[in-house]
């Protein structure tokens, strides 16, 4: 479809766009509604995109949510011509890499505006790929160099009709779509119905846990007990936990055991329901479990009876490193999820990216290195001739470089591990002059390692749960909830869902509990300061009293560390790291709101990416604006097996003081024996003379 | 109970002996168990910084203030194990991770390399035991009854040596403070044996050496020997003689060598002393530039080349009880020799042999680290290798044939003395190595050594500090850096070539006497040249191809700058040894020592006045004098001037020598004996070269320490200086070459195009 614009004649392009809509019309349903939306929203783009012959495209997408059903979708496009824009110039509108509709500008009439429809076959549930490019005129020496076409985003909408669909169509598969509808974070109403027991706090992180790890923004946790308060946002999904007698309508007659059934909420919203029930607590725990560690094998339906012992297929990033050892041997990792950016505008570059997950605390000796192993498919950008060089970056380092051949290949290069970080590993090819694709085979070799870390740093809790996960079920981890409001048990299975994700596994295995007592491994504290027990807070930099009062280390690494106190603080929240006692075996993090203070937002200030990116130290605390602050203010000390070689080697590594104390000392034993034989030799031979 | 105390004592003393051996081994397998131990880069860093540290402050207290011997040993025995830990952690490191692994070609390379590393490391440790005990001996007096003073023969054995040059020797060793009816001077001629003056190729210069030879030795009074055949060289010279001698004791001195007065007081002290000590060794000392010195420029102002080894090492072997015989200015008690079966002739080191077989014996050996002879080098390139290679070959040939490991009788501390000395002759395959190893990543890409210029920094570097620290602590006296490996280029193609057929065949070799006393009329190029300028293209190529690598292959950069450091420091050895290469002019017929500051001449005029002023250097050929203490002008000075007298602090004479005025500067005139007899070359002879300590003064204005950084600019300095002569040599050459060319392609159109027209030289600065 190409069209013609006429100056100021855009008359035309909405009379296009209205027949378009005009067509659709019967289609509508009464719960359906117009969006508009600029290209500038979609795009996050400046006002004007300038569209030229090193850069001829301008892309944006948009997310279709799977419950939602789009129809009569049209993009208006306002465009402005540069003067020395040949005529027959086009812009072509193209979706999801097929083109739906043109314009061809003419010099005369520089400024125009044309609407294409986009057509509802093409669309699906999902993201949307809009391109807009310009194509100069076929015929020879017509292109200019400096020719241009301006796009102004702004006034460049995107109108569809949206109509929610019925919750007949929703499956499990759609609750990753579903979640997605959130940007930064995502809210998650979570109803628990019944008596709140530890076995139900259990339950309930296992599905905080298993809607974490379906997406990549933090979850905020709410809390409700008995039904959702009718003031509360609405957000895309709800969390029920319950009995199955406290659900009506819930299964056919006569099914027990673990359920989860996902619906819509029946009010006019895009709410989704995701109740876990079962006849008693252990089997919505069951129910929860079942929906975390399989949450890549979820049924295709919106109804699913889990057997109450759960098939677990799930954790399989995180166990396969993350075993309860102190050596881990060299594993291998399949690259997958390779994203390409091809600049093939300018003919010059392209960008490889992957990423890989490593678990907190590995520690490699001297200089090992990982074997990148890679497959790849070569193509010049202009000539056979020339063979692109590819640039290899890991977290940003520059790590080597070199030239490709061409066609296929296969390529073997070392990442020094001391390029990598806990957590997540980014490993980007810039390759130069061609466009490489890598192929399947391509793998990560990682060498020997073993689990050692300077602790307490919350730095490597943020990045990776550790040391608190150590194995991707989190055995020996039980967080404790001294205050079972639903504000607190917000905080708590707040900070519980940015656990599962950072370690990237469904810790179900983790436990819960209202008190202390018995409860050994490695714990997380949820409540107020004030109801801290001294008894728990011995290994911790700072103390709290009943009375409110405040005790803190200074910062010294000397053994008499000086204690100050304070009676109030401005502090509206404190993370803490601390040894749990066992000989630095297990670790405690303290979660700690003031009674005065909103629990729900200090745990959502925390698990804000600029804050929980920021933590470092052994505790941070939140100031009046949500800000959290890190510091380190009681001593260092090294977790892992302190009975092997490896112990020693990194000791050594982190204290090299001790490193020189000790070489110094066998060689300096060594240098007085023979200066004492020296001189020995040299009476000697004084007697002789 | 004396008795008893005494031996209590002794077993105590064994004990703690025991303990502090046990100790030192103990730390020596900790080091290395430490330094196996994969602690992180940054870890090891700290360790580098922190030894490095110490070792410099060692040698910082050593230069700035007086230390005592114990001190002194406390900080050598330190320095060897800080390094020998370094030594361990680098080799390690260099297993573990650099070698190899980018394909065979890689994998074979690195391998060679480290291999060659291995070796240097393994002869660094070796070193370091060796030099751990140095043993300071003092002259040995005599006792005051003359006659219990053993007899001594002094045997100068020569085979083609000029007779002015045997002359000097032979009046050298006439005029040895000793009683003269306990020691006689004999010259045994090789050149002038049965056999060659038979032999019609060489009968006619081989008769008329001998009676040249037998009227020198009349006129001075040595003995002549020769003998029928000329088996087994040098070594069978002297044994030719043996049975026929008579004295206690023999002095082998080579025909270029002259002792010194106190030789023999000095040395046969010994032999009273001790009943089993077999040899007494001093250490040789030169007159005259090497090679390398004169055509790099250093003989004036850097410490000889091989006062290491004749001096240093030396010692430190003395002080394991293994000093050798190294050929000449040494004393060996005749009974012993003849027990071992004379001068050892398996190899062409006979002297080394000769030393192993009395040690075996369980005879002793002494070095008294005082010069007493005073000798020539050779002059040219072609002659130091020669000799060199001699060395080399006769090494080799005892690690065949004679290796020390095997031979019954030494203590395991020689054997380890006697493997160090003669495994250092391997070095010219390392040097091959190390000089083209670069060039092959430079060049073909190649990686043979995986490493980063921060991890060699961690690892290299420190190693590479610590064996400089330890020898700058030990002996940067007579040894900068930079000078061995120049020696050690110069030798090393040759020298590889030789010794690998020395390898395949380590039997009989033959037997090359080094050219001693050649006059250089002319600038040449040596030639050894050739193969060297190979060896400088290739290092030039590599380095301008590493360039181009910088920027077409960005990814290797972190080697490259390695790689690049590494070739631009063979670059500056293999420019000095290419300077090297360019044989200087050198037309002096006798070499000047600076005269005692005690001595001044008197010049005896034709009127009878006598001018007195002080000597500013002497030689056999004449004496100098400062221009300006002398209140005559040159012309009437050299129409007055008849003879010249020397006179000692005590106006004593030892006669009246005919001379004339030779050479006048603006700051220095010059004398030129004019001989009448023997007696008058000989007091000259004594003056030159009788006095040890004033020689010993020589020797020590050229001994000093300088800096790490001093010593790679002098080096620089000398090499761009060197190049530039270079340069000009060539434009010279040229330049006559094209007036050649023009004078044949005249020549042959018939017409004088050069007519009118010379050829000129271009100026020389030097």
């Amino acid at each position: 479809m190409i069209v013609h614009p006429r100056p100021g004649n855009r008359f035309s392009a909405y009379l296009l766009g209205c027949l378009a809509l005009w067509a659709t019309v019967p289609a509508w349903s009464d719960d359906s509604a117009t969006r508009n939306i600029s290209v500038a929203q979609l795009s996050n783009s400046t006002h004007f995109v300038v569209l030229n012959r090193k850069h001829p495209t301008f892309r944006f997408q948009w997310v279709i949510p799977p419950v939602e059903e789009t129809k009569d979708a049209t993009l208006a496009v306002q465009y402005f011509a540069g003067p020395n824009t040949p005529t027959g110039t086009e812009l072509i509108v193209s979706l999801n890499g097929k083109d739906v509709g043109a314009v061809r500008e003419h010099r005369n009439y520089p400024q125009g505006e044309f609407t294409v429809a986009l057509a509802a076959g093409i669309l699906h549930a999902g993201p949307q790929v809009v391109t807009i490019r310009l194509r100069p005129p076929s015929r020879v020496g017509a292109q200019r160099p400096s020719a241009w076409t301006q796009i102004d985003a702004y006034q460049s909408i995107l109108r569809y009709q949206s109509a929610i669909e019925r919750q007949a169509h929703l499956s499990f598969a759609d609750v990753k779509a579903i979640l997605q509808e959130s940007d930064s974070m995502i809210s998650l109403p979570l109803i628990l119905r019944g008596p709140v027991n530890s076995t139900m706090l259990q339950a309930a992180q296992a599905a905080v846990a298993g809607v974490a790890l379906w997406v990549h923004q933090p979850v905020a946790v709410q809390v409700e007990e008995g039904h959702l308060s009718s003031q509360e946002k609405v957000a895309p999904l709800v969390l029920m936990l319950g009995q199955r007698s406290v659900f009506h309508n819930l299964s056919k007659v006569g099914r027990h055991g673990p359920e989860l059934l996902l619906r819509h909420s029946g009010k006019d919203t895009r709410e989704e329901q995701l109740i876990l029930t079962g006849d008693n607590p252990s089997q919505i725990l069951a129910a929860a479990r079942a929906f975390a560690q399989n949450r890549q094998d979820l049924p295709l339906d919106r109804h699913w009876f889990p057997n109450a012992d759960p098939i677990g297929v799930g954790d399989t990033v995180a166990s396969a490193r993350l075993v309860p050892q102190s050596v881990h041997a060299p594993a291998q990792v399949i690259i997958r999820n390779v994203t390409n950016v091809f600049s093939d505008a300018g003919g010059s570059s392209s960008v490889v990216s992957f990423s890989f997950w490593l678990p907190g605390g590995l520690f490699a000796d001297r200089q090992k290195e990982m074997h990148l192993r890679l497959n790849l498919d070569v193509a010049p950008f202009v000539t056979p001739e020339n063979h692109p060089l590819v640039t290899i970056l890991a977290n940003g380092n520059w790590i080597s470089q070199w030239k490709l051949g061409l066609g296929v290949g296969h390529y073997v290069t070392q990442i020094p591990f001391s390029s990598l970080v806990a957590g997540s590993n980014e490993i980007v090819l810039r390759v130069r002059g061609g466009r490489v694709k890598v192929l399947p085979g391509s793998s990560i070799q990682l060498p020997q390692t073993h689990t050692y870390a300077l602790l307490p740093d919350l730095r490597l809790f943020a990045r990776t749960g550790f040391p608190l996960v150590t194995s991707g079920k989190a055995d020996h981890l039980t967080f404790i909830y001294f205050n079972a409001s639903p504000q607190y048990l917000s905080a708590g299975l707040t900070l519980f869902s940015k656990m599962a994700q950072v370690s990237r596994s469904s810790l179900t295995a983790a436990r819960a509990a209202q008190h202390y007592e018995g409860v050994n491994g490695d714990r997380v504290f949820i409540g107020a300061p004030s109801e801290m027990p001294i008894s728990v807070q011995s290994d911790s930099p700072m103390r709290f009293t009943a009375s409110n009062g405040i005790y803190w280390k200074s910062p010294t690494n000397g053994k008499s560390a000086i204690w100050n106190s304070a009676r109030a603080s401005g502090a509206q929240a404190f993370l803490m790291e601390s040894a749990g006692g066992s000989g630095g075996k297990y670790w405690n993090i303290s979660f700690l709101i003031p009674k005065s203070r909103s629990p729900i937002d200090a745990a959502r200030a925390l698990v804000d990416v600029d804050n929980w990116s920021r933590l470092s130290g052994d505790i941070a605390w939140m100031d009046r604006h949500g800000r959290y602050h890190s510091t380190m203010l009681g001593r260092h000390e090294i977790y892992g097996d302190r009975n092997t070689p490896a112990f020693w080697i990194y000791f050594f590594s982190v204290r090299p003081l001790w490193w020189v104390a000790l070489v110094l000392i066998v060689l300096l034993l060594g240098s007085t024996s023979a200066a004492w034989l020296v001189r020995r030799k040299r009476r000697g031979w004084k007697e002789e003379v | 109970m004396q008795v008893n105390t005494d031996g209590e004592e002794r077993w105590s003393g064994r004990l703690i002996s025991c303990v502090a051996v046990a100790c030192f081994m103990l730390s020596i397998l900790c080091a290395l168990a430490l330094a196996e131990l994969p602690v992180k880069n940054s870890a090891q860093a700290v360790v580098s910084m922190v030894l490095i540290s110490i070792l410099m402050l060692q040698l910082f207290l050593l230069k700035r203030i007086r230390l005592g011997q114990t001190v002194r040993d406390l900080f050598r025995v330190t320095n060897i194990l800080l390094a020998i830990y370094l030594i361990f952690r680098y080799l390690i490191w260099r297993v573990e991770f650099t070698i190899g692994g980018y394909g065979w070609a890689s994998d074979l390379f690195g391998v060679l390399l480290f291999l060659a590393e291995v070796y240097a490391a393994t002869y660094a440790i070796l070193g370091f035991f060796v030099s751990c005990a140095p043993r300071e001996r003092q002259p040995a007096s005599l006792p005051d009854d003359v006659t219990l003073w053993p007899t001594v023969d002094i045997l100068v054995p020569s085979y083609n040596e000029a007779a002015d040059i045997l002359e000097i020797t032979l009046l050298g060793a006439l005029n040895i403070d000793y009683p003269v009816d306990r020691f006689t001077v004999h010259l045994l001629d090789d050149g002038g044996t049965d056999d060659r003056c038979a032999n019609p190729k060489t009968a006619m210069t081989s008769r008329a050496r001998r009676a040249e030879l037998q009227a020198l030795c009349a006129s001075v009074g040595a003995q002549y020997h020769t003998r029928v055949h000329n088996n087994h060289a040098k070594a069978g010279n002297i044994n030719a003689v043996l049975l026929s001698l008579s004295g206690d004791l023999l002095v082998i001195v080579d025909a270029d060598h002259v002792p010194t007065k106190d030789f023999l007081r000095n040395t046969v002290g010994f032999f009273l002393k001790d009943d089993r000590c077999a040899v007494v060794q001093t250490p040789h000392s030169f007159i005259n530039p090497d090679p390398v010195e004169k055509n790099l420029d250093i003989f004036r102002d850097s410490p000889p080349e091989t006062e290491l080894f004749q001096q240093y090492i030396q010692q430190g072997m003395d002080g394991w009880g293994s000093s050798f015989f190294v050929g000449s200015a040494a004393i060996i008690r005749r009974s012993m020799l003849l027990e071992v079966g004379g001068i050892q002739t398996d190899t062409l080191t006979e002297d080394v042999e000769t030393a192993m077989a009395l040690h075996a014996r369980g005879y002793h050996s002494v070095f008294l680290n005082r010069s007493q002879v005073l000798g020539l080098q050779p002059e040219t390139v072609t002659s130091l290798i020669s000799q060199r290679v001699r060395w080399a070959q006769g090494a080799i040939q005892i690690l065949q044939m004679k290796n020390p490991l095997w031979v019954g009788g030494l203590s395991w501390a020689q054997k380890l003395t006697y493997i160090t000395s003669f495994s250092y002759w391997l070095f010219p395959y390392v040097r091959l190595i190390n000089m083209l190893a670069p060039s092959m990543f430079l060049v073909f890409g190649i990686m043979v050594y995986n490493a980063t210029i921060h991890q060699y920094l961690i690892y290299g570097a420190p190693y590479f500090l610590a064996t400089w620290i330890y020898s700058d602590f030990v002996y940067g006296k007579v040894r900068w850096p930079l000078t061995s490996d120049v020696y050690e280029m110069v030798q090393t193609p040759l020298a590889a070539i030789m010794l690998f057929s020395t390898f395949l065949r380590p039997g009989k070799r033959p037997f090359n006497v080094t050219p001693k006393g050649e006059h250089l009329d002319r600038d040449f190029v040596s030639s050894a040249a050739k193969i060297q300028l190979l060896f400088f293209v290739v290092i030039l190529s590599s380095l301008l191809v590493g360039c181009w690598r910088w920027f077409a292959h960005p990814g290797e950069r972190p080697q490259l700058t390695f790689t690049m450091l590494w070739e631009v420091l063979n670059f500056v050895i293999i420019s000095a040894t290419m300077v090297v290469m360019l044989e200087r002019k050198q037309v002096r017929e006798s070499y000047r020592i600076p005269a005692a500051s005690d001595v001044h001449a008197e010049l005896e005029c034709r009127n009878g006045q006598i001018i007195r002023g002080p000597i500013l250097d002497i030689s056999i050929s004449g004496l100098g004098f400062p221009q300006l203490a002398i209140p005559h002008t040159l012309k009437q000075l050299a129409e007055q001037v008849v003879a010249v007298r020397i006179v000692d602090r005590e106006g004593k004479s030892a006669g009246c020598i005919p001379a004339i005025v030779a050479v006048a500067g603006p700051e220095r005139v010059g004398l030129r004996f004019q001989y009448t007899s023997v007696a008058q070359k000989r007091v000259i002879v004594d003056q030159v070269y009788g006095d040890s300590q004033r020689l010993d003064a020589y020797l020590e204005n050229r001994r000093r320490r300088v800096g790490f950084l001093w010593a790679y600019s002098y080096f620089l300095g000398k090499t761009f200086s060197g190049l530039w002569y270079w340069l000009i040599y060539l434009l010279r050459v040229s330049h006559d070459q094209i007036l050649l060319w023009q004078l044949r392609w005249s020549s042959r159109r018939g017409v004088s195009a050069l007519q009118g027209r010379s050829f000129r030289r271009p100026r020389i600065a030097r």
